[in-house]
């Protein structure tokens, strides 16, 4: 089951796929040694993780913890006056900044997947979480009885049944996420008759539940 | 009564069976295999062989024992007049609730052409009491009529479901069907075992044939046969349509369609075919709502007539409408339709969808047990007797397991609605203390 999901900072990205961590750290540090700048990545949307406050200054979990980074940066690389740069950006262009270096260390909720790993590295897990969802009131009974675990439709299958054509779903998710590709999978094999539509942040899939233009929005806890 | 001249004909009674039972149920039925694979097609083995077993025990009460009142009738010959009363009020409540539930499903299929209809809880309702009603007029002009207008809408069937049995095979393409064969890498027991469920209840309905016994020319020779007849034909029908389908349309395809005969004939002609061809199934699913209301008005009909249901169901109008029973069953489908005005009534009333399959089963079990007992009586010849308890076997473990497999919700429902029926029959119990030994004066007819 995927739905314990690991929440963790993303760091020190590799600009090469060698899968050898430390040449890449090395890079990365030699970078920063060089420009005088730690450039950290947060991602906007993902209170009390990581998000943007209302003074337009990066906040969150990741973001302390991403500060303590900068910290032991500074005393690695021995550039007292080290500059620390706030790049706000989201979770999917996040990850590609880290791995084109125009970032040194993504600060978010990310999963680490192996898929992730062959572009960057990440660091230990710092918070655990799982798959969250959001529904209408009066959403479908058998999308309720999916996502309690149950099979969506346990009677008989007779003339009464109501049909399928009227149960046809649309599902909104965070793009890039994780949950994103597990949705995707999941329909698929529950059979289940669903259009999926992603969105770039989490305001915008809730008020598409909320203007029942989606059935439910399924994005990472966070 | 009404006289023979306003009655059915035989083929008039076959296609009503063969309608009610595909009327609805065919629609979203490729679909729904295509999602397992063609290797659900395995399942029709069962559902042929055990549905055939039921009609034919039907057709030999029909020919040993003919007397009006259908299932109730042959479930007192056995267990008595409690058994009477739990038979037509079983099989009552499941027609009452399955209308409904047709009418909602009709509703959806409207959708494509009436957009007004999906635009919210209201419009819902409103369209599924004018189909309830629609259907319900249609039966004012009595069972000649009826079926006249029966064999209007059979081509909604005919046409999409029978014509692409027959035709169809000019675009299967044996590749399509192989890659659809078993998309999922099944097991094929497990195959086997996640398809029956789809087909398990589709023959439901066969027992038309006996519960508008009273409607219909020469019972005695007419219902055994439309009853045969109806099965067969829609077992052919269900059987080569849902293969043949497979072969033209990629799997991946059908599995999502939310139309399959639709897409099917779009794929072999062009869009606006389809289109016609969905109007068509729509047809046909109103079609099998008239047949489905003429039978619920008979058998409250017949159930009035032995003084078990109020008398009101027994006026018959000079058409031989029970126009009595056409009326309180409309308004009684009404109320039940007021359930799709919000979720939560809607989650309640497919719960009662569910139990209502298993409410139509019980009868099969109490009227076909009967079978064993009319042949007694009937001194049976040995041979007859013995071919037919082997078929009766068969018929009883095909009813019991569509029973079991409908799940504990729906049979835990079922059990509490059949203790209320107890209750209530133990109120009328004392109309026929004295008339226990004159039982079947009436049916010697």
């Amino acid at each position: 089951m995927r739905y314990n999901k690991l929440i963790i900072i993303g760091i020190l990205g590799m600009a090469m796929i060698f899968g050898m961590p430390l040449l890449a750290s090395a890079q990365t540090l030699e970078r920063i040694q060089a420009s005088g700048t730690f450039n950290i990545g947060f991602v906007t949307d993902q209170a009390p993780i990581s998000f943007k406050a209302e003074d337009g200054k990066a906040r969150g979990y990741a973001l302390e913890l991403g500060q303590k980074v900068a910290e032991a940066v500074k005393a690695k690389v021995g550039l007292p006056d080290l500059r620390t740069k706030y790049i706000a950006t989201s979770l999917k262009d996040g990850l590609d900044m880290v791995a084109e270096g125009r970032i040194d260390l993504l600060c978010g909720a990310i999963s680490d997947t192996l898929k992730r790993r062959e572009r960057v590295s990440f660091s230990l897990p710092i918070f655990v979480t799982g798959t969250a969802v959001i529904l209408r009131e009066d959403a479908p009974p058998d999308l309720v009885r999916v996502l309690q675990g149950k099979k969506a439709y346990s009677g008989p299958i007779w003339r009464g049944s109501i049909n399928r054509a009227l149960a046809e779903h649309t599902y909104a998710v965070h793009a890039g996420t994780v949950t994103e590709e597990w949705v995707r999978e999941r329909i698929a094999t529950l059979g289940v008759i669903a259009k999926v539509i992603t969105v770039e942040d989490h305001a915008k899939g809730v008020e598409m539940v909320a203007k029942k233009k989606a059935d439910a929005y399924f994005a990472d806890t966070s | 009564m009404a006289d023979s001249s306003k009655k059915m004909s035989l083929m008039g009674l076959t296609t009503l069976v063969a309608v009610n039972m595909m009327g609805s149920g065919i629609i979203m039925l490729p679909t729904s295999m295509a999602q397992l694979g063609a290797i659900s097609l395995l399942s029709w083995l069962v559902t042929a062989v055990g549905s055939m077993a039921i009609a034919y025990c039907f057709a030999q009460l029909g020919v040993i024992l003919p007397r009006s009142g259908g299932m109730s009738a042959y479930s007192e010959e056995a267990h008595g007049k409690s058994a009477f009363f739990m038979c037509s009020f079983l099989y009552f409540l499941s027609l009452a609730i399955g209308n409904v539930a047709i009418a909602i499903s009709a509703v959806g299929y409207l959708t494509p052409f009436f957009p007004w209809l999906g635009t919210g809880a209201f419009p819902l309702f409103i369209g599924v009491i004018g189909l309830i009603w629609l259907t319900t007029a249609a039966n004012f002009g009595g069972p000649k009529v009826t079926g006249q207008i029966g064999s209007v809408t059979v081509w909604g069937v005919i046409i999409p479901v029978a014509g692409l049995s027959l035709i169809g095979w000019f675009w299967f393409k044996s590749s399509v069907f192989a890659a659809a064969w078993n998309p999922h890498n099944m097991h094929i027991w497990d195959g086997i075992n996640k398809a029956i469920p789809l087909t398990l209840w589709a023959f439901l309905g066969m027992e038309s044939a006996a519960q508008n016994s009273d409607a219909v020319e020469n019972p005695k020779k007419n219902v055994p046969l439309a009853c045969m007849l109806g099965t067969l034909g829609a077992a052919v029908i269900y059987i080569l349509s849902t293969t043949v389908i497979q072969g033209i349309v990629p799997n991946a395809e059908l599995a999502k369609s939310s139309a399959p005969f639709a897409t099917v004939y779009a794929q072999m002609f062009n869009p606006t075919i389809g289109k016609i061809i969905m109007a068509l199934a729509v047809i046909a699913c109103i079609g099998s709502l008239l047949g489905w209301q003429f039978t619920l008005a008979q058998t409250s009909k017949y159930t009035a007539d032995g003084r078990y249901f109020p008398k009101f169901f027994s006026k018959v109008s000079g058409l031989g409408a029970p126009l009595g029973g056409l009326i309180v069953n409309g308004i009684l489908q009404t109320v039940m339709a007021f359930s799709t005005m919000s979720p939560n009534a809607t989650a309640q009333f497919n719960k009662l969808v569910n139990l209502a399959a298993v409410t139509n089963l019980v009868p099969y079990v109490t009227s076909l047990s009967a079978l064993l007992l009319v042949m007694h009586k009937a001194k049976s010849d040995k041979h007859v007797f013995n071919r037919n308890v082997v078929v009766l076997m068969v018929a009883m473990a095909y009813s019991i397991l569509a029973i079991y497999t409908s799940g504990q919700e729906a049979v835990f429902g079922a059990m509490i609605v059949m203790a209320i029926a107890y209750v209530m029959f133990g109120f009328i119990a004392n109309r026929f203390d004295d008339l226990m030994n004159v039982a079947s004066t009436d049916s010697a007819t």
